[in-house]
């Protein structure tokens, strides 16, 4: 049995951010619960269900798909999401195991990233955009939601948005962990256009390496306008281990975890080439 | 019924008898406490009771209808699944639900949906065997 004194499911957005902001650090939202149940170990005064909230639906249309913080990651499976946002399935079947991902929500993943969250990876590649609510409510790009210090106070995650697939884009993700369904050691993430069989676009993201995911602007400038060759995927590999400092710790050393970042960071941009139908040249 | 906001699931199921429902981990790693939450097979031990308020929570006690089988219980049984037995109560459960969705799963797709479900007797093949039997069995709609 945990110690949580009270437990109030939230009927509006509104209700949940009055009771996290009137009761403060003591109150917490839930979401799926399944990091937060079984992992936090100290007394909470009250958990306020956000589950309710009709975040939980996902819409696809106008290039983009916009996903509710609290569908269930099971369901970004989907096969009609896996055709306009590839990456959604491609992140979600290697997050843990069906009987996590049928609770789990991204909105919690996200909350959680500074715990190994593999969404906010494929998010950061995928130039997502982060509905927040609150007193500090905003439409954010998730990086600078990354560098401005993630989310805060009665921060209220109700939106993910991601553009959709589109021509000469393909999207890839890699992740190595101890098991097929371990917390992973370091995973990849890459999101690429290509055109004229040139980098029109790369954006590269890592993640469980250090205590936030990160976003490699510098390896991915690396990319623009060059042709797809092993050479480059070498390059880019090579400049993202550089701009990395991983943890070490017992889970693995940081020098492994940069051997890891590379092989990551290969695989994840050969599948995006792959998906954008370009060949990587000798 | 209540529950005390702190109460897992898992524990509130035990404590009402329901002792098919395995308390292993507590960490969602196991699958020993899986049980279907409006037909998906969901880890009791990492939610909370209160969070199954309004769902139709279903566990292997609900499975038989009177003294018939389900025919997946009857597939684990016929093949001789169950080793030890702990994770057999999940590993059913899991395999109902994917049967619901998927009524002919390949064998891969079978062991993906049983990647949340450990066992640690054996090496899963019987396992399989038995869910390609139940999806048979129930695709027939008779005893083989």
């Amino acid at each position: 049995m945990k110690e949580f004194r009270q437990f109030v499911v939230a009927g509006s957005p509104e209700e949940a951010i009055g009771l996290k902001r009137a009761i403060g650090p003591g109150a917490l939202y839930l979401a799926g619960g399944t990091s937060f149940v079984p992992f936090i170990k100290t007394p909470v005064d009250v958990l306020i269900d956000i589950s309710k909230l009709g975040f939980s639906s996902v819409v696809v249309g106008g290039g983009k798909v916009a996903i509710g913080a609290t569908t269930r990651i099971a369901d970004l499976m989907a096969p009609e999401l896996r055709e306009a946002a590839p990456m959604l399935y491609k992140a979600a079947r290697r997050l843990a195991t069906p009987l996590v991902r049928n609770m789990a929500t991204p909105g919690g993943n996200l909350a959680y990233a500074f715990l190994p969250s593999d969404l906010a990876v494929a998010f950061l590649a995928t130039g997502a955009e982060i509905e927040v609510l609150g007193e500090r409510a905003r439409r954010v790009a998730i990086e600078d939601l990354l560098k401005d210090g993630w989310l805060a106070g009665d921060d209220l995650v109700s939106k993910i948005t991601l553009a959709g697939r589109g021509a000469g884009q393909g999207t890839g993700f890699a992740k190595f962990g101890k098991g097929e369904v371990d917390i992973a050691l370091v995973s990849a993430a890459a999101w690429l256009e290509v055109s004229d069989g040139g980098v029109a676009g790369l954006r590269l993201a890592v993640g469980q390496t250090s205590s936030m995911p990160a976003f490699l602007e510098e390896a991915a400038d690396k990319a623009r306008g060059e042709k797809v060759t092993r050479g480059l995927v070498e390059t880019i590999a090579s400049v993202a281990s550089e701009s990395v400092e991983p943890t070490n710790d017992h889970r693995a050393s940081a020098g492994y975890r940069k051997h890891l970042i590379k092989i990551m960071v290969s695989r994840a941009f050969a599948e995006a080439a792959g998906e954008a139908g370009t060949a990587i040249a000798d | 019924m209540d529950a005390p906001a702190g109460e897992t699931l898992v524990e509130v199921l035990r404590r009402l008898g329901f002792k098919s429902v395995k308390d292993g981990c507590y960490t969602g790693t196991c699958g020993g406490c899986t049980v279907l939450m409006d037909d998906r097979p969901v880890a009791s031990c990492i939610m909370l009771a209160a969070q199954a308020d309004g769902s139709r929570i279903t566990t292997l006690e609900g499975l038989a209808d009177g003294d018939k089988l389900h025919p997946v219980q009857e597939a684990f049984l016929e093949i001789n699944t169950p080793q030890c037995g702990f994770c057999s109560p999940g590993m059913i459960l899991t395999a109902v639900s994917l049967l619901r969705r998927n009524p002919n799963p390949t064998r891969e797709e079978i062991r993906e949906a049983i990647a949340g479900n450990t066992c640690r007797c054996s090496g899963y093949v019987k396992i399989v065997d038995a869910v390609v039997l139940a999806a048979e069995k129930m695709r027939g709609g008779a005893r083989r």
